[in-house]
């Protein structure tokens, strides 16, 4: 029986060599670098509930605010109206013209 | 596992499985396939490894193994993958070079014997890294071993006998 390890036969068999991995597999199992424009059009970010809402409720507060004081009081000052002695029409009289007896 | 860590794994292990792929299967593409099925496997499910149970070579080596098999049972439905019998003749050395000798020597073992002489010969695993890799005993890789040994001289043997040849062992 010949011996298990026969130096002669390793090296034999050593003289059948296979490359290594290609770069094609790194991709494969990588994918393509991804361009900057898609990270920032499909990235996410993980942000606790809480968190989120009390993000959210703030935000709201900072734009009621910000677009109350930007509101310009309606009309120049000293141009209210006062309906004190205000009389409504007793009778309506309504007179309905027809575009033949309109005046000219 | 973490993104380093996969990235860790996948180049400290990506070449020895496409080593050992793409000699079982002599096909570069198949090699390919089959080591990207490992790593995503692994990625998918990282639970699977046990460091407790042996290193991740030969966790992933076990898988490569497993998805080789899968593709031999698929082309050869009638043939039995353990066939410890088997034994091979001489080949027709002559016209062909030396490389391509060895290769077909190794591709015509049954697939048993072959992967545990691809892991012990070419990649030089441990009785036990074998063990772990093929699921197997320790008793049964040395059993298969040693009659993938016995082929191999029978089907090389005039290469081996060549007087004065110079052969130098290189990976």
């Amino acid at each position: 029986m010949e011996p298990d390890d026969d130096p002669r036969l390793k090296r034999l068999l050593n003289e059948w060599e296979v490359p290594n991995a290609p770069d094609t597999l790194d991709e494969r199992v990588f994918g393509q670098p991804t361009p900057w424009w898609r990270i920032l059009v499909t990235s996410r970010v993980r942000v606790p509930l809480p968190l989120a809402f009390a993000v959210s409720v703030l935000l709201v507060w900072l734009a009621t605010v910000a677009v109350r004081d930007r509101i310009p009081d309606v009309g120049p000052p000293g141009t209210t109206y006062d309906l004190r002695g205000f009389q409504p029409v007793n009778v309506v009289n309504v007179r309905i013209e027809r575009s033949s007896d309109a005046i000219p | 596992m973490t993104d380093p860590d996969f990235r860790a794994a996948f180049y400290a292990h990506k070449d020895v499985l496409y080593r050992f792929v793409y000699r079982m299967t002599g096909s570069a593409n198949g090699a390919e396939d089959i080591v990207q099925e490992c790593f995503l496997a692994l990625w998918r499910k990282p639970g699977a490894y046990d460091p407790n149970r042996g290193t991740l070579r030969a966790f992933l080596l076990g898988t490569a193994r497993n998805l080789v098999l899968k593709q031999w049972r698929d082309g050869h439905p009638h043939d039995v993958i353990d066939e410890g019998s088997y034994v091979c003749g001489p080949i027709d050395v002559l016209g062909h070079e030396r490389a391509e000798t060895v290769r077909r020597a190794v591709q015509m073992l049954p697939p048993l014997q072959r992967e545990a002489i691809i892991l012990a010969e070419y990649e030089e695993l441990t009785l036990e890294e074998i063990a772990l890799a093929t699921d197997s005993a320790v008793s049964s890789v040395k059993s298969r071993l040693h009659r993938a040994r016995a082929n191999l001289r029978r089907m090389l043997a005039p290469l081996l006998e060549e007087k004065g040849s110079a052969v130098y062992g290189t990976r």
